[in-house]
């Protein structure tokens, strides 16, 4: 799965959990306080659904802030856990 | 007040002299203590009289000595002797399941003692703790992760690591009664405002991960570690009722020792305070 088969999952994946946003949704729009607004547990949501609607089953304990702060930090690590599970 | 446990705490006694004479100082120190009198005076149907000062004052003035040898890797040893019974059959039958477990414990008997007492059992253990009183040599040293739920930037990164750490057959243990996840529930008890924090259910509830409860109990001047299974809600509530239910068994097992054990109430931090805190002092 690469990151152009990523994108449309992941974006709207984070949309089903920004609930009280209004804005226009991009792939540089913070997910946190200073974005969407989406607490811990919610993000805990978006990657669990991320893992089931992909298939790709993080295995390292290896995500930082940067992993989570956006939607396209999101899909370059997607897009590399696979890349790891193949290579 | 503060004085005389640090001077107790340094005398070249065994640790249990030292305990006993707490106990002692407690008959007349508890009752100075006027926070924890006026405490008890507020809570007549929780805290009753001068039993409850007294046993309340040598549980925190005998949880920070404790500390203190925790804090000390060539005495930690001491105190970890101090366990006279264990009851851990639920742990290990949440670990035959495989699947990782969720340790979920509470602000109650000695600080830092079940998580040093865990470190022992030598499992792949997670821990979610106030690192900044951690001693450098153990946040440093060993198998065992420990994380800061506090820090608010790395909240969703120590969920998700947890998850991950979990589904490896991980161990995490942390405290559900201080609030400091992003989901908290305020709730009134036993004339106490509480703070449940739902990071711990959270994962139990999306990963199908088995959690025990844990406990390192002041029993007498001894300690009982006990840990009792805590059977999930079933999976088809919907969040909200899920996690009053999940609340509701968490207290079922915290509320006796809260009603039945003052040696073991650790959220009356100010009269806490008044006590002395050795390893500060040692640099522990």
């Amino acid at each position: 799965m690469n990151r152009e088969t990523l994108t449309p999952i992941v974006l709207e994946v984070v949309r089903s959990r920004a609930v009280h946003f209004c804005g226009e949704l991009g792939l540089e729009t913070p997910l946190g306080s200073d974005g969407l607004g989406i607490d811990s547990i919610g993000v805990l949501e978006i990657i669990l659904e991320l893992e089931k609607q992909t298939g790709i089953i993080l295995r390292d304990e290896t995500i930082t802030a940067e992993t989570l702060a956006t939607p396209r930090s999101l899909i370059e690590h997607l897009a590399a856990s696979e890349r790891g599970k193949h290579g | 007040m503060a004085d005389s446990v640090a001077a107790i705490a340094a005398l070249p006694l065994p640790l249990p002299e030292k305990l006993a004479m707490l106990r002692t100082e407690s008959l007349t120190r508890g009752f100075q203590n006027e926070e924890l009198v006026r405490w008890a005076a507020d809570h007549p149907g929780l805290a009753s009289g001068e039993q409850w000062c007294a046993k309340a004052w040598w549980g925190a003035a005998a949880g920070e000595v404790v500390r203190d040898y925790l804090y000390d890797p060539h005495r930690r040893a001491v105190a970890l002797d101090l366990v006279e019974r264990v009851d851990d059959a639920a742990l290990d039958e949440a670990r035959r399941q495989e699947k990782g477990v969720i340790v979920v414990t509470a602000h109650l008997g000695p600080p830092k003692f079940l998580m040093n007492w865990l470190v022992e059992q030598r499992l792949p253990l997670l821990v979610w703790t106030n690192t900044r009183d951690l001693p450098s040599w153990q946040a440093a040293a060993g198998d065992t992760t420990f994380v800061d739920p506090r820090t608010q930037d790395q909240k969703s990164v120590i969920l998700i690591n947890s998850a991950i750490h979990l589904r490896r057959g991980g161990v995490l243990l942390g405290a559900a009664d201080l609030g400091t996840g992003d989901r908290v529930v305020l709730l009134e008890r036993l004339g106490i405002s509480w703070h449940f924090s739902f990071g711990l259910p959270s994962l139990a509830r999306r990963l199908g991960i088995p959690m025990v409860t844990a406990l390192a109990l002041w029993d007498g001047e001894r300690i009982q570690i006990r840990i009792d299974s805590l059977d999930p809600p079933t999976h088809d509530l919907a969040e909200d009722e899920w996690n009053r239910v999940w609340i509701d068994s968490y207290w079922a097992i915290i509320e006796p020792v809260l009603r039945g054990s003052p040696e073991n109430f650790r959220f009356l931090r100010q009269a806490v305070e008044q006590v002395a805190k050795p390893w500060e002092q040692t640099g522990g």
